[in-house]
């Protein structure tokens, strides 16, 4: 439902976007949207709560769109419109009361901790990213979006490189790599590792007896005898980080409340 | 009733003793568990100890080239550096015995006080500059050998630096919108002013916290706009918070 609107609203202010509002407006089949919409609406729209927590990272990202796309006021409306769609949406992400049940497997592993304890079961950065991705596109002009995906695979590469980086420095600290093994160790991360967010990662920079839970085939066979016997010597768990517990610079955007 | 009382004493800011704490009890294993933390026991952490022997070996033996006879004294060395912990440990746990079994605050705290140098001291690792283990790694390696340990540390601390720096501002960009050209910027200017990183990872975020708030304003105000200055404000505002933590940690050295 929430992908049709944003189409929808994406569609609309692009015409505003190139025409005056009332030449936009005599095309927009308005009734066809809302029928569409409504065949698309989830029954269960409105008894799923959408997790607050979240807000804070949309507006965090609908205030970079506003930064790098520079939209004008309609289009801006508009985007703020469907993020918050979007937001309805994201129940999904969040384990819901009615599935928590201790003797039935999970049908994807707790990536993070809400600040109540929710279990998030995808990493909501990336969700929201991606999210916003989809809503700017059939919003914004081709130019404006292309500025918004060159800044964030930058935002993108930043981060990865910091996080594999990370990950070297980590298992470095705790096995005492050569610098030949460094090298090796950051090449395979960097072309083989997914998934890899410097959140799961600075946990375990801070704590000198646990690893985490890296996949054996991206590091293991790098290793010698000595560091193969102190690897059995640590603790591997995953700890699950809490998504704010960083602490929160309060940016004093509000798009959504 | 144990984690409430360790959150007293970790506060240390109740004004006055409760009722119940006048009648608590707090035994020799909380005692240890505020020394030894994640570990389950002391012999857990005995073990874990020799295995950071073994690392330090390890590492050593990475950048330059030991003979047995150099491991083994090595091993010996940081064998005496945990002995000489223990040590400690048992002075402390003495102490603590013989200060009786009325557990009113003061006395909960001034028991945790024991405890604490002994608890830093550990996360921080033994086998630092001050260790016996450096010193005979020192009396042991040739200069060559030295010299090429010593380039090594270098270059292995301006990786932690840069990792350090990246870290906080990737993180900082989860909660301030910023640019590719703003986040580049930040991270050269925040780089030039570490200038030590420490041993303890544990407080280097607060430490390249309290180094952006030392990046001149003028460095950077032209570069964000009011509502991202206001936000970047509230981090270095954190960051000179953690100044009088930082030296008394030694964190703010000058050395690198």
């Amino acid at each position: 439902m929430f992908t049709f609107r944003w189409i929808a609203v994406g569609w609309f202010v692009s015409c505003m976007t190139l025409s005056t509002t009332v030449d936009c407006l005599a095309q927009v089949d308005a009734q066809a949207v809302e029928d569409a919409s409504a065949e698309t609406e989830p029954a269960n729209d409105a008894e799923e709560q959408a997790p607050d927590f979240l807000v804070p990272m949309i507006n965090v990202e609908l205030s970079l769109v506003k930064r790098v796309c520079e939209p004008n006021d309609v289009q801006m409306k508009a985007i703020v419109a469907a993020a918050k769609e979007a937001h309805k949406a994201m129940t999904d992400i969040v384990e819901q009361p009615e599935e928590l049940d201790d003797d039935k497997p999970r049908s994807s592993p707790v990536k993070f901790m809400g600040p109540n304890g929710e279990s998030v079961l995808a990493n909501p950065y990336v969700r929201v990213r991606q999210d916003m991705a989809k809503l700017l596109k059939p919003i914004v002009s081709e130019p404006q979006y292309a500025k918004y995906t060159e800044e964030v695979k930058a935002r993108e590469e930043y981060e990865r490189e910091t996080a594999i980086a990370l990950v070297v420095k980590i298992l470095d600290a705790k096995l005492a790599f050569s610098a030949d093994q460094r090298e090796r160790v950051q090449k395979i991360f960097r072309s083989e590792a997914k998934d890899i967010d410097i959140h799961w990662l600075v946990l375990a920079d801070t704590n000198g007896d646990l690893l985490p839970p890296l996949p054996d085939q991206l590091f293991v066979p790098v290793l010698n005898d000595a560091q193969q016997k102190l690897l059995a010597s640590l603790r591997r768990e995953n700890v699950i980080p809490g998504i704010f517990d960083a602490g929160l610079i309060e940016f004093g955007e509000e798009w959504l409340k | 009733m144990k984690n409430i009382i360790q959150m007293i004493a970790l506060c240390g800011c109740v004004l006055a003793t409760p009722a119940w704490a006048q009648n608590a009890t707090i035994g020799i294993e909380q005692f240890d568990s505020w020394i030894f933390q994640g570990n389950a026991n002391q012999d857990q952490a005995r073990s874990t100890l020799e295995s950071r022997i073994e690392l330090e070996i390890t590492r050593i033996a990475q950048t330059v080239s030991l003979t047995d006879d150099q491991k083994e004294r090595l091993k010996l060395a940081g064998n005496g550096d945990i002995k000489r912990f223990y040590d400690r440990v048992e002075k402390a746990r003495r102490q603590f015995l013989s200060m009786g079994e009325q557990w009113e605050q003061n006395r909960i705290n001034e028991a945790y006080q024991l405890a604490v140098p002994l608890q830093q001291e550990l996360r921080k690792g033994l086998f630092g500059s001050d260790s016996l283990l450096q010193k005979v790694v020192a009396t042991t390696v040739t200069e060559e050998q030295s010299e090429e340990m010593r380039k090594e540390t270098e270059r292995l601390m301006q990786l932690r630096k840069e990792s350090a720096v990246k870290v906080f501002l990737a993180g900082m960009g989860r909660q301030i919108p910023m640019t590719s050209t703003q986040r580049s910027k930040l991270t050269e200017l925040v780089m030039q002013q570490m200038t030590s990183i420490g041993d303890d990872d544990a407080y280097t975020n607060y430490l390249v916290s309290y180094r952006l708030s030392e990046v001149p304003l003028d460095d950077y105000k032209d570069l964000f706009d009011e509502a991202q200055m206001k936000a970047i404000d509230q981090s270095t505002q954190q960051g000179k918070a953690m100044k009088a933590m930082l030296e008394q940690r030694g964190l703010l050295n000058e050395k690198p």
